[in-house]
Order: C-alpha cells, then sequence, then structure tokens
C-alpha cells in the first residue's frame, strides 16, 4: 500500500514573491503612451510591461503607479515567477499578487501542469482559484488525460491542489469521478484518495480495497482502508501518523488498526495492531511504546499482502522510557513478544516458532568517559525480571566495567582494555544442579592494535587512495564452566566483521565465553578523492590457542585452528557494483555462509541483479531481479527468489527441496505524463501456503494513482535500483 | 513649475538674425532659453511671435548633438524633469514641450531618476505633468510602427530599500 | 609497494579550524563524531553556530531493516540492516564546502526465530558498528574538502 511520505513540518518552499521585486523597476514600452508618468499610464497597442520574473504583453493596458496595478486587455499573455496564462482579459496588483483573469489557458511550471478554465482568480501570492476549468500535466493542446472542475484551488505555498467536484478523463473518456479530490502540486506528499487496490489476497480470494487520505495538517495525517474482502466481510482499517513539538520537547508516532468483525470463514472478530510513539518529556528524558498484535495465529496468511507481514510471526509489545545525561543513561522497558504460531507446526513440530522470554521489567545504566588522563572507562549494569510459561523463571543483575588506554595516532593505534563482568542470578525454582541462586565473576584483557598505511595509486584508470589497515586484536578471558546459568537473552553471534573484534563470541550476558584467542585482519579501502569508500575488501581470521570450552547447548564441538572471514563489496566501475561475503566456520569445518551478489546499472530504469545466498542450516536460495526496456515506451521488470535447499526452524534437517520463494512479472508503459503498470506476484506465506496477487494500476504524473494493487511499492521493493519512470515528475 | 508661467523669458544666444516679413529671429550658436526654471538650450534655435505675444520656438541641435530642456517640478523640494532631443518645439501660452527624434525626458527626485521616457516623439506638458509619447518622430501614432518605452524606478530605491 | 603510514604526510588535517555539528544533543552518532574530531586533530567543536567555520548539517538520518533472505517456509532467515546520513557541510558566509552527500552502509545479520532476544542486542552491535564506520567515512569526506 503505497503510504504517502512522512509528513514533515510545516515548511513552504521559498518562492521568489511579489514582495522581494518592489526593488525592481519596471520597463513599460507600446506603440503610444498616454498618461502622467508618476500616477496613471494607458498603454495602446503591442503593449509590453516587464519586471523581474512578471512580464504581461497585451494589446492595451493600463497601469496605475500608486496601486501598482495593470489591467490589460486584448489577447493578454502574462509570465509570472515560471506560471504562464493567457486570456482575453487581466488585472493584477504586482505588489499583492490578487486579481484575475478572464477565459484563460495556463502553465504551471510546478510539475508543468496546463489547463483552460472560464477565469482565474489570483487570490494571493502563490493561491489560485480556477473556475470551470481543466488540470492536467500533459504537454500540447488535447492531453491524454485531464481532470474537470468547478472550483479547483491550486496553492503552490502549501502545495496543494483541492479540487470541488471533478471528473477526470484519460483519453477523453470519464473514467472516475468524484465530489472532492485533494493533490500535491509537487507530487511531493499529499493525494486526496489513493489507489482502489483490487486483488487477490492471500490464498487467491479476491478483496477490493478504496484507501481514502485525510491531510489533517502538513504534520499528521491519517489514512482510512475499508477492504471488502468477498470471501470474508468488510475489514476497517486506518494509519494515523503524527508529529509535532510540545513545549517539552518533540513527540512523533504512527498507529495502524486493522479490524474485521465476524470473519465469515472462522466466524470470529479478526484485528491486528501496530503502534509507534516516542515521545520527549524533557531534555534527555524521553519514553515511548512499540506495541505490535494480533486477534490470532493465522492473521499473517489470511490477512497480509506484502511478504514483510507476513514473515512476522513474533509480534513486539514494549514500552520504555530512557533518560540520558551527559555521562550517562538510564534505560527502563518492559517487553515481551506475542507468537503467532504456525498452522503447520501442529503437524510438524520442527516448524513451530518459539516463545521468547518476556522481560518485565529491565533496566539498563551506562555511564562511561573518554580521554580521563587517557584512560577511557564504562560501566554497564543491567536488572532484568524474566518471565516465560514453561521455561525456568528468575531475576538477573549483571554488571560489567571496562577501563581502556587508547593510543590512537592518525597512523596507528595500539587499545589495551580490560573488563570486569559479574552477574548474579536470582531463579524461581531450582535449576538441574539443585541452586538457585547463581554468580559468577570473570575479568577479560584484550589488545587491540592497527595500523593504517596509505597509497596513491589508480584503479580502472581512475586516481584513488587506497589504504591498507592490518589489525591484531587479542583477547584473553578464563574458562569458568556455565553450563548451569539458564539462557534468558543470549545466543551466539553471527560470525561478522563487527563481532570479529568483540570480546565475547555470544551476544548477550548469559554466556562469556572464555578465550585465549588472536584475531587477524587485513581490510582495503580504495577511497576517491573527494573521499568516498569505492571498494572495500576485508579479511578476518580468529586463531584460538586454546579451544572455547563454554557453549551453548547443542553447540558443535569446536576445532581448535580458526574461522576466516572474507568480505568484499563496492563499484568496480560506474555501472558495475557487487557485494560478497564467506565465513568459513572451523568448528563444523565448512562454509557457515557464503554470498555473492552482482548488479548491472548501465542507465537509469536498466537494472540486473543477481545474487546467491547460503547459509549452513538456514537456507541457500538463488535470487534473480531486473528491470529492463523493452521497446522506447515499453518496460519490463520481474525478480523470481528460489530456495534450492531449505531448513526448518533450527536447521535441523533439510525440509523441502527446491520452492519458488517469490516470484512477480511486471509490465510499465510510459507515456509522457502518464504510467501504466501490470503484473501479478506470488510469495510463500507459510509452510503450504503462498500468496498470490495480481494488480494493474495507472498513475496520472503530479495527480494520483489507481487501479488494483499497488504495482510501483512492489517493484521498488523487489528489485533493488528499479527506478520509477515518472520520477522527473515532482516524486522526490 | 507653474511660478514658471509668470516669468519674462530670457534668450541668450551668439548671432540673431531677423525676417521681418515672417516676424521670426534665427538664433544660432549656444542658444539658451531661460524662463523661470525652464531652461532650454540648443545650437540653433527658430522664434516666432504670436498675436498675443506668446513665444513658440523651435530648437535644433547640430547634426550629432542634441537640443536640451530641464525644468522644476511641483509637488516637492528637488523635483525635476529634464528631457533632449533632435528638435524641441517650447509653446510658451501652452507651456507644452515637443521633443522629435530620439526623444528622451527624465523625472528626478533629489538627483535619482524616477522615471525615464523614451521615444521617437514625445510631448510633454509640465502644467499637468502629462506625457505623450507616439511612435514616429511625426508625433503621429503609426498602426505597427516602433515602439515609445517607459521605465519606473522602483519605489524605494535598491539602497535603501536592500533590507534582505 | 609505495604504501606509507598514514598521518605522515598529514593527508588527515581538516581545511577549517572550527566546526558546528548540527547534530542533536543526545544524538550517538553527534557524539562519536564529536570525540574522533577533538581526539584527530586539532579542530574546536563550536556550540555556537555563529562563530564556527563550517556549519555541518544533518539533512537525514534514518536507520532501516528490511528483509534479506527467507526460507522455503516464508520465514526470515536474514535481515539487511542499513543506516543511512544525509549531511552538507556550509561555511560561515553559507556558501556551501561540501554539497548534500548521502552515505548508506549495510550490514546483514542472520535471524533465528529462537533467539529473537539475543538478535535484538546483536542488531545493536551491528548499529554501533556501522556508527562507527559513519564516522570514519564523515571525516575523510571533510578531509577532502578543498580549502576555500
Amino acid at each position: 500500500q503505497t503510504v504517502p511520505p512522512a509528513p514533515q513540518p510545516a515548511t513552504s518552499p521559498a518562492a521568489a514573491t511579489a514582495a522581494s521585486e518592489q526593488d525592481l523597476p519596471i520597463t513599460i514600452s507600446a506603440e503610444e503612451i498616454n498618461g502622467r508618468p508618476d500616477r496613471q499610464l494607458n498603454l495602446e497597442r503591442n503593449v509590453e510591461l516587464t519586471r523581474g520574473q512578471t512580464r504581461l504583453t497585451a494589446d492595451t493596458a493600463c497601469y496605475m503607479r500608486v496601486e501598482d496595478e495593470v489591467t490589460a486587455a486584448g489577447n493578454v499573455n502574462m509570465w509570472r515567477f515560471g506560471d504562464r496564462y493567457k486570456g482575453d482579459e487581466l488585472q493584477l496588483n504586482l505588489e499583492t499578487g490578487k486579481g484575475y483573469v478572464l477565459r484563460p489557458e495556463y502553465r504551471l511550471q510546478l510539475n508543468n501542469a496546463q489547463g483552460h478554465a472560464s477565469r482565474i482568480d489570483f487570490l494571493g501570492e502563490n493561491v489560485a482559484l480556477v473556475r470551470d476549468g481543466t488540470y492536467s500535466t500533459c504537454e500540447g493542446p488535447d492531453p491524454d488525460w485531464y481532470l474537470k472542475s468547478s472550483t479547483l484551488r491550486l496553492d503552490s505555498g502549501r502545495d496543494v491542489g483541492l479540487a470541488g467536484k471533478t471528473v477526470i478523463y484519460f483519453k477523453d473518456v470519464p473514467i472516475i469521478g468524484t465530489p472532492a479530490l485533494s493533490f500535491s502540486l509537487s507530487g511531493a506528499r499529499r493525494s486526496g484518495w489513493l489507489a482502489p487496490t483490487v486483488g487477490f489476497g492471500s490464498k487467491g480470494k479476491a478483496e477490493i480495497m478504496v484507501p481514502y487520505y485525510f491531510n489533517i495538517a502538513p504534520n499528521r495525517d491519517l489514512t482510512v482502508y475499508p477492504r471488502m474482502m468477498f470471501d470474508r466481510g468488510l475489514q476497517l482499517g486506518a494509519t494515523g501518523r503524527y508529529l509535532g513539538v510540545t513545549e517539552r520537547g518533540a513527540y512523533q508516532g504512527e498507529t495502524h488498526l486493522e479490524g474485521l468483525r465476524h470473519d465469515r470463514e472462522t466466524g470470529e472478530d479478526r484485528w491486528r495492531v501496530d503502534s509507534i510513539h516516542t515521545q520527549s518529556l524533557a531534555p534527555g528524558w524521553s519514553y515511548g511504546w512499540n506495541l505490535h498484535g494480533a486477534s490470532d495465529d493465522e492473521y499473517p496468511s489470511d490477512f497480509s499482502r506484502t511478504v514483510a507481514v507476513s514473515a512476522e510471526r513474533q509480534l513486539l509489545r514494549e514500552v520504555r522510557t530512557d533518560y540520558s545525561g551527559q555521562y550517562w543513561s538510564l534505560t527502563a522497558r518492559a517487553q515481551n513478544y506475542q507468537v503467532l504460531q504456525d498452522p503447520a507446526a501442529a503437524t510438524d513440530p520442527r516448524l513451530a516458532v518459539p516463545r521468547p522470554y518476556d522481560r518485565l521489567p529491565q533496566v539498563n545504566f551506562h555511564a562511561g568517559r573518554y580521554d580521563v588522563a587517557g584512560f577511557d572507562w564504562a560501566v554497564d549494569a543491567e536488572a532484568v525480571r524474566f518471565w516465560h510459561p514453561d521455561f525456568v523463571r528468575g531475576n538477573r543483575a549483571v554488571v560489567v566495567g571496562q577501563v581502556s588506554y587508547p593510543w590512537v595516532r592518525p597512523g596507528y593505534f595500539i587499545t589495551p582494555k580490560f573488563i570486569a563482568h559479574a552477574s548474579k542470578y536470582d531463579l524461581d525454582r531450582a535449576n538441574y544442579t539443585g541452586e538457585r541462586k547463581l554468580s559468577r565473576y570473570l575479568n577479560t584483557f584484550s589488545l587491540d592494535s592497527g595500523m593504517v598505511f596509505e597509497r596513491d595509486t589508480t584503479l580502472f584508470g581512475r586516481a584513488i587512495t587506497q589504504t591498507l589497515e592490518p589489525r591484531l586484536f587479542y583477547v584473553r578471558t578464563p574458562y569458568k564452566n556455565q553450563d548451569a546459568f539458564p539462557l534468558f537473552d543470549t545466543g551466539r553471534a553471527g560470525f561478522n566483521y563487527a563481532q570479529l573484534f568483540s570480546e565475547n563470541r555470544f551476544v548477550g550476558p548469559d554466556r562469556v565465553s572464555d578465550a585465549n584467542q588472536l584475531t587477524a585482519a587485513l581490510v582495503s579501502r580504495y577511497i576517491q578523492p573527494d573521499g568516498a569508500e569505492r571498494l572495500r575488501m576485508a579479511f578476518g581470521q580468529r586463531i584460538y590457542f586454546e579451544e572455547p570450552r563454554v557453549r551453548l547447548p547443542g553447540e558443535p564441538l569446536h576445532q581448535s585452528r580458526s574461522d576466516v572471514l572474507l568480505a568484499a563489496s563496492g563499484r568496480i566501475s560506474e555501472t558495475w557494483s557487487f557485494d560478497s561475503g564467506v565465513q568459513y566456520d572451523a568448528a563444523g569445518s565448512s562454509l557457515y555462509s557464503s554470498n555473492l551478489s552482482m548488479q548491472w546499472q548501465p542507465a537509469r530504469m536498466k537494472v540486473l541483479n543477481a545474487e546467491y545466498r547460503y547459509q549452513r542450516d538456514g537456507f541457500r536460495n538463488v535470487d534473480f531481479s531486473a528491470q529492463w526496456p523493452i521497446t522506447s515506451r515499453w518496460y519490463g521488470v520481474g525478480r523470481v527468489s528460489y530456495a534450492l535447499r531449505s531448513y526448518g526452524v533450527g536447521g535441523a534437517s533439510p525440509v523441502g527441496k527446491g520452492k519458488l520463494l517469490e516470484s512477480l512479472i511486471g509490465l510499465e508503459y510510459k507515456a509522457d505524463c502518464w504510467v501504466f503498470r501490470m503484473g501479478g506476484q506470488r510469495f510463500v506465506t507459510a509452510a503450504q501456503t503462498t500468496s498470490t496477487s495480481a494488480f494493474f494500476q495507472l498513475e496520472l504524473n503530479g495527480l494520483s494513482r489507481l487501479g488494483l494493487g499497488n504495482a510501483l511499492e512492489t517493484f521498488s521493493k523487489s528489485v533493488p535500483g528499479y527506478t520509477q519512470l515518472n520520477t522527473n515528475v515532482g516524486r522526490p | 513649475e507653474r511660478a514658471d508661467s509668470l516669468k519674462q523669458a530670457v534668450i541668450n544666444f551668439d548671432t540673431l538674425d531677423v525676417d521681418e516679413v515672417t516676424q521670426t529671429r534665427i538664433l544660432t550658436g549656444n542658444v539658451v532659453l531661460t524662463r523661470g526654471t525652464l531652461v532650454l538650450k540648443s545650437d540653433r534655435a527658430l522664434v516666432k511671435e504670436t498675436p498675443e505675444g506668446y513665444m513658440s520656438v523651435t530648437l535644433t541641435a547640430a547634426p550629432g548633438k542634441l537640443a536640451t530642456f530641464r525644468q522644476k517640478r511641483d509637488g516637492g523640494p528637488d523635483l525635476w524633469v529634464e528631457g533632449q532631443a533632435q528638435r524641441i518645439e517650447y509653446d510658451e501660452r501652452a507651456e507644452l514641450v515637443k521633443l522629435f527624434t530620439a526623444a528622451e525626458v527624465r523625472e528626478l527626485e533629489s538627483g535619482r531618476m524616477t522615471n525615464e521616457i523614451k521615444g521617437p516623439f514625445i510631448s510633454y506638458d509640465n502644467r499637468k505633468e502629462v506625457a505623450q509619447v507616439r511612435n514616429d518622430a511625426s508625433g503621429q501614432s503609426k498602426v505597427g510602427g516602433g515602439r515609445g518605452t517607459l521605465i519606473i524606478a522602483p519605489r524605494r530605491p535598491a539602497a535603501e530599500g536592500g533590507k534582505q | 609497494c609505495g604504501f606509507q603510514l598514514r598521518g605522515s604526510n598529514g593527508q588527515y588535517n581538516m581545511p577549517f579550524q572550527s566546526i558546528y555539528l548540527a547534530f542533536a544533543e543526545s544524538s550517538p552518532l553527534g557524539t562519536e563524531l564529536k570525540r574522533n574530531l577533538r581526539a584527530g586533530d586539532s579542530v574546536r567543536i563550536e556550540n555556537d553556530a555563529s562563530k564556527a567555520e563550517a556549519l555541518f548539517d544533518v539533512l537525514g538520518e534514518s536507520r532501516g531493516k528490511a528483509i534479506l533472505s527467507l526460507n522455503s517456509l516464508g520465514r526470515v532467515r536474514e535481515y539487511s540492516l542499513s543506516y543511512t546520513l544525509v549531511f552538507r557541510v556550509r561555511d560561515a558566509n553559507n556558501k556551501v564546502l561540501l554539497a548534500p552527500t548521502e552515505i548508506t552502509l549495510r550490514r546483514n545479520i542472520a535471524f533465528d526465530e529462537s533467539q529473537v532476544l539475543a538478535k535484538e542486542s546483536e542488531e545493536a552491535l551491528l548499529y554501533r558498528d556501522m556508527q562507527a564506520d559513519l564516522v570514519q567515512q564523515i571525516l575523510r569526506r571533510l578531509a577532502a574538502i578543498k580549502p576555500v
């Protein structure tokens, strides 16, 4: 669903105004001039009056100097701040911008809009009222599409066009009539109503949705989605967005509600809520919530129309408050997840969606100072109450203090660091070792050092600076058996470049991995003269002098050798760019994950993407997508995402052989002032269910999009590098 | 300026020829006619006396030079009008100055030009401060002929008005 | 092979003595950039925009999270995290020293429903890493400004 871009604080574009033209001279020429130069001048035949960006030509005219007002008659032409009017008779006050023009044809600079009318009233500097007129952004005398309205108010200051009773003609055929219509003149933000979406919801059932957009204020808007689902009934949805400032500070948020009373298929009420809000109560003190919820487990596969929504089965619900002083900050939050179980899990437990712990509450304290006599220190303390219906419940308190002495020079750095990690558990019931109170103290020493070499060289004939950044990172943490400690919120960190240089193999305080390891890395970057990083290659290897003995349950035994990371990404040339990465995991002495993606974008609206992504026990996907011109006006868009081999949750064993994850085919026709898009998309929503939707969409540049489904959003989300065909028309 | 109409007109010149038959006097050589604040200058002037004793003067300039006129305007301490053309006809009774071919008239306020008129023919009535511009040196308005132009300076001079 | 230690020929000096950073007070990116500017060079952080030689305008700062890979059950297996900053640098009398520039960084994070809470903290780790990388790239862009 194309939601108009987020509301911005109300600032109208700074246009050259009549007031700023008061300081410019007026030049008048005519075949005959009579009158008092400092009072009133009557001009006959071949009259021309110019001042700054205002120019007027007519057969006859009269200029009143004191009122600064000109009236003209007889094939009048006026150019003013880029807009152009042609009419029989005109009156304009050059200072206030007020006046009128009779039987005009007009062309606006904004969006290249044009039309004719019985009369245009200039109500002020950038507000014009077009009476019984037409509006179109097409070139030429007979535009492909135009809207005809009794009253059309064009306000370029607030960038909005408001039409009363309106009929839209496409190729002279009336296609839609509406009692009111508002649209954005620059195409930046608002439009009265959004395209009705007709398509096939998940499981192929037909539906129609006609959203309506209320532009309450520049920084508030509300979109209402009545959606008729033929198999279920009428669902009502609404999305409100707001941002603003009170005297205590800024606030902003977005809330989406959708509800269906008495779903004919299931007989119950179905609803979903998504609400995000942040508000600052005082300088440094803010609170907010991030709430998502749904009525039942089947909600995503029954109602979702996008891949993102249907894939989300753990809905976060969190309320938090943050306070940050200059050197310290305090965060308190209550959080849990609603789990929408995959219906197929009943038959195949491997597909079950796990339920994470609730943190009711969690309080974090952080304090830190840099460069205190050369030392940096930081203290992070956390107290959490974990709750879970089945697993062990308990309170945990953790304090992590660290001190380091960074020796930083432009060419090299050496940073010794000492970390003290203390934690205390208070469990509601004894764990398998019979203890309810557990505590642990460990300290870590790490030495991080690196150098930066640079040289000027060329890459494909372009002057470039290449850097070579060797880095060594040693970590020593003694071993302490931690099997007795429960696993509340800790897991193995993905093996990536950022994690390569963190002291703990795990993410989360429940496990402090013992370590006697050295990480060696070499990064080479190619930096363009303007400082932009064009290409980056990185090699990292972690060597374990002692085999880490702290392991998560079920984690494979570790080899003593090492884990290796290779990554390279960037732009090889103006048109080719790539991203690749390989992670070789010594534990399973096999490839942990690898990915390679190439993009070729020789020109705007021409892009080919190919991507291979593999993760052991996770997935092996191949993905092709493209946008390519077929003829000078027809463009093709497509995407295929195919899973070569796939695994259930936890990656125990392959579940399915090959499977099509997402397929999209689209066609676009680009006319000079409108674009027609059509296509079909299918994506996986759960183990056995997919969602198919067909869509076609007619976008009248600078006015609105109407048709079935939302082609533009689907294309731009599915094809990286996709360029909207009519971007030159106002759209940001 | 109104007061000028009560003043005596004085003309000085280099040489004077009189043609009794047509009652006209021909003055040549840096002719200067002054009447109160009105000053007319040219290389050659032809002065005619009307029965009521009013003068009608035709000032013409040597090729490449221009006849000029300058006069104070009512309604302000330092309001002036000045103009130039190849030929200027001054009618003392009607207080009308007619400028022919390459005519220019400027109204000034404390030395600053408030507006400037250019055209093949300009007639300027100082008493009513009314200007008429025609697109033909004969003083007629020819359809499709050239155009006169008028430039009106901004009310607040740029220097003062510069409030960016 | 021509490599020299950086900074040996003073590459990293900024073409201005003082700069005003238009970040919100509590913005982590702003604090880290201030720290690096102070540590690395003779640049003075000016809190009063009118006294600064250079003005660093933040035109847009946004973090994104998009699905990168699904497995055959329609479950998310990888997210792509992105951090985008659009900024511009002007001098004291409003002349543009560095035209509006966008830097977008991406990090991929593997995802597994059974480690939702752990992945949350890993996400924070990756955003901090992107933030540090962003600061370095900003410093390079600032150093590359031709002194006017």
